[in-house]
């Protein structure tokens, strides 16, 4: 077990303070973006608190740092400097493929931290809303209805729309393994940065979804267990290139 | 005991070894010698089974596997940290996945090096690199510490600390085979010359024998290898003569 727990520490050593950065710089731009608008509401435009999300531009900067955290996560194990890591993880008591399957395993776990923090951050923002709006501009309904009509928001939280839970989980699980996949790709002596890096930008974009759209959430699920399929394949059955 | 049994490699149609035999009993230093290409760093490959190959290589008896691969270590000038990690990272890690590491020699070589412990390795000089380099090899608590040209970049005071360092440090059930260019440097404290010429063991001679027959390490590496002391004025000969 200890040497399993070594190879998720290297893991979480190469990567847990950028995470905590990106995710306090998210939630630090995103407030800032959230409170710029909403402290002209008195005088200015108003807002209805799902317009507010849009306007604010919430959205771009959550799949901005999305990406970024999956830019991150890809450099586990991932040759730079001059330096050749498959001479360590190549000699472990772990297999390699066992050794993917775990950093796949740590990416997942901190894309769903990532989900976990979006959400509460903007749970706060309404939360801080509500408290700064009059009460005429909302009511015991609003959360609900901006979390039901605005895209960004529902695919975050669907409510009761369970297939995206289950579309979100899969996302989830197919970018952990996929990006654990790019620096096996790199010590197998093979390129992969353009498919991965497409399958990543396609599940961002793609994550604004409206309420009820369950045929495209469909074509995502199946899209990315075929995504997945492909690269459990590749990590037991992959050909390795020799220098 | 490692033992390499008619061990060939080939790199497609070029042979990178050919029909090597070898024998490393426990508590030898082991100088492997070659010109470039010649394969001793194909062969030491082959020992941590980085590469697919014919023959057979066993560790008292056994085939190297997941099981027994921790009982071998390696140091190479490519470098096989994660470039990310701090030193302390690494310790952490070698801990946790080798229960035989040996934590006072690892404290002890940093501080000798004045090698900082908090800074990532890839902020290190090339020379901090090798040194730490060789001191992950030499801490790992291996049987057999594989080192491929581990001084490449060192200045020749650093080489010599080095050299003091191991011989004070080694145990005498430890094994250490060492690729290197640096014949007169190595020559003083290794027990065991090998050398190697296009993939094929074309020496194995004890120090003690070449100390009996008078012959220091470099007149039997040119006698082996037929160099010819006076192709070089030949060749300016034939320069001049050209002009």
């Amino acid at each position: 077990m200890r040497q399993y727990f070594s190879v998720l520490m290297i893991a979480a050593r190469s990567t847990i303070y950028k995470i905590l950065a990106l995710l306090l710089l998210m939630t630090a731009v995103e407030t800032a973006l959230f409170w710029r608008l909403l402290r002209r509401a008195p005088t200015g435009e108003l807002y209805s608190l799902q317009e507010l999300f849009r306007v604010s531009g919430i959205p771009f900067v959550s799949g901005a740092a999305f990406l970024l955290l999956c830019a991150i996560l890809c450099m586990v194990g991932y040759e730079v400097s001059g330096s050749r890591t498959r001479y360590t993880i190549q000699r472990l008591s772990v297999s390699e493929e066992r050794a993917t399957l775990l950093m796949g395993a740590y990416n997942m776990v901190c894309l769903f931290v990532f989900w976990a923090v979006q959400l509460l951050a903007v749970l706060l923002l309404c939360r801080l809303y509500c408290s700064h709006m009059d009460p005429m501009h909302y009511n015991d309904q609003s959360i609900f209805i901006a979390f039901y009509n605005n895209s960004f928001l529902h695919s975050l939280l669907p409510l009761d729309e369970t297939s995206r839970y289950i579309r979100n989980a899969i996302i989830f699980f197919t970018l952990g393994i996929s990006l654990a996949c790019l620096s096996l790709k790199q010590r197998r002596g093979q390129k992969g940065v353009g498919a991965i890096a497409f399958f990543t930008v396609t599940a961002t974009l793609t994550f604004p979804q409206r309420t009820g759209g369950f045929f495209s959430d469909l074509l995502i699920m199946v899209s990315a267990s075929a995504v997945t399929l492909y690269y459990l394949y590749y990590i037991f059955k992959g050909q390795r290139y020799e220098d | 005991m490692l033992e390499i049994k008619n061990v060939s490699k080939s790199y497609g149609t070029k042979t990178a070894l050919s029909k090597v035999d070898l024998c490393l009993p426990r508590g030898e230093i082991v100088g492997l010698f070659g010109e470039n290409g010649a394969g001793k760093t194909t062969l030491m490959k082959c020992i941590l089974g980085f590469l697919r190959y014919q023959g057979e290589i066993t560790l008292d008896g056994e085939p190297i596997t997941r099981k027994n691969i921790a009982r071998l270590s390696f140091a190479t000038s490519e470098h096989s940290f994660f470039p990310g990690l701090t030193p302390r990272a690494h310790k952490e890690f070698y801990e946790l996945h080798f229960p035989t590491f040996r934590q006072k020699r690892f404290n002890g070589l940093m501080d000798f090096f004045e090698l900082p412990m908090n800074k990532a390795l890839r902020h290190f000089s090339t020379g901090q690199k090798n040194q730490f380099e060789v001191i992950l090899a030499m801490s790992q608590g291996a049987d057999y510490i594989l080192m491929d040209e581990p001084f490449a970049g060192n200045d020749v005071f650093n080489r010599e600390d080095f050299y003091k360092v191991l011989l004070g440090i080694l145990d005498p059930t430890e094994t250490l085979l060492l690729s290197t260019h640096l014949l007169e440097e190595v020559e003083k404290f290794i027990g065991r010359a090998v050398l190697i010429r296009s993939g094929q063991l074309v020496g194995d001679v004890s120090m003690a024998e070449l100390e009996e027959s008078g012959k220091g390490l470099l007149g039997y590496v040119k006698e082996t290898y037929r160099y010819k002391a006076d192709r070089v004025s030949k060749a300016l000969d034939d320069l001049t003569e050209q002009e």
